[in-house]
């Protein structure tokens, strides 16, 4: 059984690499709570490379502008189309921002309409169980960026139900941007949830 | 004496006389029945078969047809005979009557797929179509005699036609043909893009799909609402890798009848007798549109079983095989990772992949058949039918060759003369005029 591959997908505007110790700590929490062979490495993949067809689960963040060439938004659909799922991340958590408001526009235009995520969805229960839905950060609950708490994930989704576009203006990117060594400091693990993440794509 | 010998022979003259008389008159009102030629133009037959139903038929009729008759016209001839009548047919001159036979059988396919056999001469084109229109069409060949077709959804009165369009056409006929009782697939593994793809591939063609993917040690994600492992609860397991402690349970259900995917390596946990793999074979470096496995990694499958059935070859290697085991079927499958066709091999990946496990489901599935009642039995052999019905073909001859009124036999008129000639020289001999 080939090993499952995090990768992180890098666009032609905007700070693509903006959260680089995200891949590994999500490595690390696969390795250690699943079976899953996975992979030690992540992989940094083009979005209009036909490389990108070699991993269905692509994880996307930054802070800038998220504004697709027309190569990469051809590939970007075809590979949705054939099944492939993004995890796009706000790294700025302002959904007044402008990465949000690039990302949401560019997402919808692919994938359809983004729409909330109910807290029900088996994401939220595949693997660990969040009840409440997606867990809040860090950066929510201190009160920066936007100020909000945001409850719901929201998600394009494909024609047999699945999530093939999940975006998060959570700002995951900050809450799980630290060597995976630290985890030994944290009464819970705030990278479970990016476990059900990997977990759900892998199933669904 | 000899005057005695001379009436005897003027009586037998007589008598003989009277004789032909008789039978001329008997051949007259036979003529009145007489034979009759026809072809199979149906403004003419079909009169035809009316009027004779409704009054005295031919003493014989003839049939010359472009291509065997219908089932109620080689019914309604037979009818006829039976009242009497001398029935023979055969091809009209400078026509050549096809023997051509369809047959449909259902597939374990949730489309209701049918698969369609028909018999024809190697070269002619066949034509299969339905109430709603042709479907598709082939030429016969010499090596499998006739042509097959794989059509993906129910037929509504399957036809095929051989030999044109035209009245020469021979027009085997079908029925819908029974269904299957299609339970769902099981499909067991590790979490995976593999476990993924083939849930998706099946669900996408209409299969329903229980899954149990293992996640980690005593966690798996479950799909549908996964039951017992037995032929009352699924078509066909999928073991796409290890699943241990289910082994006793897989094999009683390949056993009972149970259809069963597997890969080379998950074969211990099957709990079947493990069938020889080679060393793994890379696949093409870029996978095309066209062939999209030849870019996958291959185990090949050992073959020296003469048991094993090759489904599937790449090159020289076999890469998916059947056998029975018991009253089921397994198929191993040696290919690794086939989402990579569906996600990288263009954008009929997703069909094609889910095609192609479709058909490897469908190649094991159990799938008890529920008999469709019906009056409606085709016309599956028409040439067959009728020779069955109405006598092997004939060659035209002269219509009053056959069934005229009764001929006058030539050794009466031999005998007239004789006894007339016998007795006018007896008299003249003896001198009497």
């Amino acid at each position: 059984m080939t090993p499952f591959v995090f990768a992180t997908g890098r666009y032609q505007s905007g700070d693509w690499d903006a959260a680089p110790l995200v891949p590994a700590n999500l490595i690390d929490s696969v390795a250690r709570y699943t079976s899953i062979p996975v992979a030690p490495q992540g992989v940094v993949v083009d979005l209009a490379s036909a490389a990108l067809f070699d991993y269905p689960l692509v994880y996307c963040t930054g802070h800038l502008p998220f504004r697709l060439t027309a190569g990469e938004a051809s590939t970007v659909r075809r590979y949705l189309t054939r099944g492939g799922m993004l995890f796009v991340d706000d790294h700025n958590h302002d959904v007044g921002g402008v990465f949000h408001a690039t990302a949401t526009e560019e997402l919808s235009r692919l994938a359809g309409p983004l729409v909330d995520l109910p807290n029900t969805h088996p994401l939220y229960s595949c693997f660990f169980e969040f009840r409440d839905g997606p867990p809040a950060t860090s950066h929510e609950l201190n009160g920066w960026g936007d100020n909000l708490v945001h409850a719901h994930l929201q998600a394009a989704l494909g024609p047999d139900g699945a999530i093939s576009v999940l975006y998060s203006s959570k700002d995951y990117s900050s809450e799980w941007g630290y060597h995976p060594d630290a985890k030994r400091f944290q009464s819970v693990d705030n990278t479970r949830f990016g476990v059900n993440i990997v977990v759900y794509a892998l199933t669904r | 004496m000899r005057s005695r010998a001379e009436h005897l022979l003027r009586a037998a003259a007589a008598l003989a006389l009277g004789w032909a008389i008789w039978c001329g008159l008997r051949g007259v009102a036979a003529t009145a029945r007489s034979a009759t030629r026809l072809g199979d133009d149906p403004s003419v037959l079909t009169p035809a078969l009316h009027r004779w139903t409704a009054s005295d038929p031919p003493a014989s009729i003839d049939l010359r047809v472009a291509s065997p008759p219908s089932a109620p016209t080689r019914a309604w001839l037979a009818a006829i005979a039976a009242l009497g009548t001398v029935v023979t047919w055969g091809p009209a001159s400078g026509d050549t009557l096809l023997a051509t036979a369809i047959d449909v059988e259902p597939i374990a396919d949730p489309r209701r797929a049918v698969r369609v056999g028909v018999a024809a001469p190697a070269g002619r084109t066949v034509m299969l179509r339905d109430v709603l229109g042709p479907l598709d069409s082939a030429r016969a060949t010499r090596r499998t005699g006739g042509v097959g077709f794989r059509v993906g959804g129910p037929l509504v009165v399957p036809e095929a036609v051989v030999g044109g369009t035209g009245r020469e056409a021979t027009r085997a006929r079908g029925t819908g043909g029974d269904s299957l009782l299609l339970r769902p697939v099981l499909i067991i593994g590790r979490a995976g893009w593999e476990g993924k793809f083939v849930v998706r591939a099946l669900t996408s063609i209409g299969w329903r799909v229980d899954a149990r993917l293992a996640v980690a040690p005593r966690a798996d994600v479950v799909i549908g609402s996964p039951a017992a492992i037995d032929t009352a609860h699924y078509a066909a397991v999928v073991m796409l890798d290890s699943a241990a402690g289910l082994s006793d349970a897989v094999r009683r259900y390949v056993q009972s009848g149970g259809g069963l995917i597997v890969r080379p390596a998950a074969q211990h946990d099957a709990g079947l007798p493990a069938v020889g793999a080679g060393p793994p074979q890379p696949g093409a470096p870029t996978l095309a549109d066209s062939a999209p496995r030849r870019g996958l990694a291959l185990t090949p499958i050992d073959t020296t079983d003469t048991a094993i059935v090759v489904l599937e070859r790449r090159d020289r290697f076999a890469a998916v095989v059947a056998r029975r085991v018991g009253a089921g079927r397994e198929a191993i499958e040696g290919y690794s990772d086939t989402w990579r066709a569906r996600m990288a091999a263009g954008d009929d990946g997703p069909r094609a992949h889910a095609e192609w496990w479709g058909r490897l489901v469908s190649a094991v599935a159990y799938a008890p058949v529920i008999v469709r009642a019906t009056h409606d039995r085709g016309d599956p052999a028409p040439l067959a039918a009728t020779i069955a019905t109405l006598g092997p073909p004939t060659s035209p001859g002269p219509a009053s060759d056959r069934g005229g009124g009764p001929a006058l036999p030539w050794w009466l008129f031999g005998a007239i003369m004789i006894a007339l000639g016998s007795e006018w020289a007896s008299r003249r001999l003896r001198g009497a005029a």
